[in-house]
């Protein structure tokens, strides 16, 4: 992991209320139980305050597991021109 | 908390949650029409830091009213009624309202209001917000409608004589962090969520000191240090001529302003002392013959002015006014001063006199705001012409006293439309995204959709619900497989949206009349019990299904369709 995704590991952690340990790069919606549509709002809001970045409303509902975030997220510190 | 991230918030929450979950439970019940998780963790982070223990919960989504029956047993309630919410549903601009469209919606939340406060009139505090134009329409330039929908809401929430009503001013929060800070539209367009991290943050903030006044948290008495805290220079060194709280004088002038704000607190029944370092003397000699000085003698409920640490001098100032010392407020213009007693008595809250002296009443205030109630306010509105109004719309609300009578005075109308095909992909993404109400919480591609709906044995039902504040439009969806003498439902989703209005039971009635007409003997049915769907578990049997069996805690249920007795939902409209 690279320090974009600890960070995104740590963010998750805080969000799914798990210790970070149990967050991976193979979280997804699939194998997190309580990743519902409120908890997935709560994990935008911390990325995007933790980044300062914004996500345009199409990508925030493909953000849906942990790769998916990281790309998307890294994607868009580019497109922002800022680096993390 | 302005300065904490939300993540940390959270992470601090479940830290904090260990700490206070020997208290005695605080019940909150949010009643909201728009979704605000957010500020669930965020009000729950705040109180816990005070030392509560806060349950927080919310209602369903956009059932104010509904829920509002059944808050018994819960310390507070807080009322998100947005106006936002209320005209999204109106398919016209509400700035092309009729006068007619206008009053029958001013009446209309007016009622809701009259209701709801009537049904939590034993929960011992209510909190509402006024009503803000802000998300609407916030460019409006000359009058606009919007602009005197809330202005009138809100006269009619402030002349509200409920005793446990606590009205918090969003406008005022909102002109605090401005517009842009306040709004999330993404948010809002995705999900609901209206209000951002910021705003609610500052919500918060107002909140809990309207706990703290039911929880005993509140604050008694302000302890004040005189030099360079109540005056700018020092008494012992400058001289009673070097000392400065002139109103002409640039920094004087906050020092006067802080006097004028204590000399006010003193007259609304707060404690105000002096604990400073000083010959006592010298100090007296101020506070009778300074003609700067806005407190005097009279204002001075007890003084410490000696030698001694001050957090001895604190400690017997407690002691002697016999108040605790978390009743305490201690200012002092010191870093010495303010962390020895932060570090020794931490349950005194301390203020340090800022540097930026501007910034000086602004604090006092906001820390007054916040900790203190004070009640002898002085106006008082003139009634007379609401008064009329008022007992109007009080026929109106003895009109609908059950929650079967509001949900009839709401004119609910569903249709019921089978197999729709241009309905696919709205009711793929309802058995995709429904949590709450949904019976086996199967998920359907729209190519599944499709195939359901070509195939002879399997029909799906998508029911459209409208009512007198607008059209909802698809919001659920029931999905079943026939055969000769028997019928299974697969599915059964309805959006959250519209929970609460017994939309359910009528569907059911549908369904059960539908097949007797086809000489159908029974309908099978399951419940897959999920984390999200508990408020539906039941749902079978309060329709006359009998349990079968149970399998890996799957519910399979049985009806025997000529022991159905129908729902009791006259007043909801069927078409189809």
């Amino acid at each position: 992991m690279d320090k974009i995704e600890f960070k995104i590991q740590e963010l998750m952690g805080a969000v799914f209320e798990l210790p970070v340990g149990d967050i991976s790069i193979e979280s997804s919606q699939d194998n997190l139980d309580n990743w519902d549509s409120l908890k997935h709002l709560d994990l935008v809001t911390t990325i995007e305050e933790e980044f300062e970045i914004e996500f345009p409303i199409e990508e925030i509902g493909n953000l849906v597991s942990f790769k998916l975030i990281s790309f998307v997220l890294k994607e868009q510190l580019q497109i922002e021109g800022k680096t993390y | 908390m302005e300065n904490l991230k939300y993540s940390e918030i959270l992470k601090e929450n479940l830290r904090l949650v260990e700490q206070v979950k020997e208290q005695n439970p605080y019940l909150v019940k949010v009643l909201s029409n728009i979704t605000c998780n957010q500020f669930e963790h965020i009000l729950s982070y705040d109180l816990r830091k005070s030392g509560l223990n806060p349950v927080v919960s919310i209602g369903n989504y956009d059932n104010i009213v509904q829920d509002s029956y059944q808050c018994g047993d819960v310390n507070m309630v807080v009322i998100h009624y947005d106006l936002a919410n209320i005209v999204d549903k109106y398919p016209d601009f509400i700035e092309s309202f009729t006068t007619e469209q206008f009053s029958t919606l001013l009446n209309t939340v007016k009622s809701d209001i009259d209701l709801i406060l009537e049904n939590l009139k034993l929960v011992p505090v209510v909190v509402f917000n006024t009503f803000s134009p802000f998300a609407i329409y916030q460019n409006a330039l000359k009058d606009s409608s919007i602009e005197q929908l809330a202005f009138e809401l809100n006269d009619f929430l402030y002349l509200k004589k409920a005793t446990n009503l606590q009205i918090i001013n969003v406008n005022s929060i909102v002109s605090k962090i401005g517009v842009s800070n306040t709004f999330d539209f993404r948010m809002f367009t995705l999900s609901k969520t209206l209000y951002s991290i910021t705003f609610w943050k500052e919500y918060v903030y107002n909140l809990s000191s309207v706990v703290y006044r039911y929880t005993g948290l509140l604050k008694k008495a302000i302890i004040f240090d005189c030099d360079n805290t109540l005056w700018k220079g020092v008494l012992g060194e400058d001289g009673m001529e070097g000392i400065d709280m002139s109103l002409l004088s640039k920094t004087g002038q906050m020092y006067n302003k802080v006097q004028q704000i204590a000399k006010w607190l003193s007259q609304q029944g707060v404690i105000i002392g002096l604990c400073s370092k000083n010959n006592p003397g010298d100090v007296e000699v101020v506070f009778k013959e300074h003609p700067d000085m806005k407190l005097t003698k009279e204002n001075i409920v007890i003084s410490k002015i000696n030698w001694h640490d001050k957090a001895t001098n604190l400690r017997e100032i407690a002691k002697e006014l016999n108040i605790g010392l978390n009743s305490l407020v201690f200012i002092d213009d010191s870093s010495f001063e303010i962390n020895l007693i932060r570090e020794h008595i931490p349950e005194i809250l301390t203020l340090q006199v800022p540097s930026a002296i501007y910034d000086y009443p602004n604090q006092l205030l906001k820390l007054v705001n916040r900790y203190f109630y004070l009640s002898g306010k002085s106006v008082d509105i003139a009634k007379t012409i609401q008064y009329k109004e008022q007992s109007l719309r009080k026929e109106e609300k003895e009109k609908h006293q059950s929650l079967e009578d509001y949900l009839s005075s709401i004119e609910i109308e569903i249709s019921i439309v089978e197999n729709d095909l241009s309905q696919i992909p709205r009711i793929s993404q309802i058995t995709q995204k429904t949590n709450q109400f949904n019976l086996t919480t199967k998920r359907y591609t729209e190519n599944q959709i499709e195939l359901f709906m070509n195939n002879d044995n399997d029909r799906i039902f998508s029911v459209f619900v409208k009512d007198k504040f607008g059209d909802s439009g698809l919001t659920a969806a029931i999905i079943v497989n026939e055969s000769n003498k028997t019928v299974n439902i697969d599915s059964f989703v309805m959006s959250c949206r519209i929970m609460g209005r017994n939309i359910e039971k009528a569907i059911m009635n549908f369904l059960v009349d539908k097949y007797m007409r086809n000489n159908i003997e029974e309908i099978t049915a399951a419940f897959f019990p999920t984390i999200k769907n508990k408020p539906v578990a039941n749902f079978y049997e309060g329709s006359n299904y009998k349990l079968e069996k149970e399998e890996n805690s799957n519910n399979l249920y049985r009806l025997l369709v000529s022991e159905y007795v129908p729902h009791k939902v006259e007043y909801i409209k069927i078409l189809s």
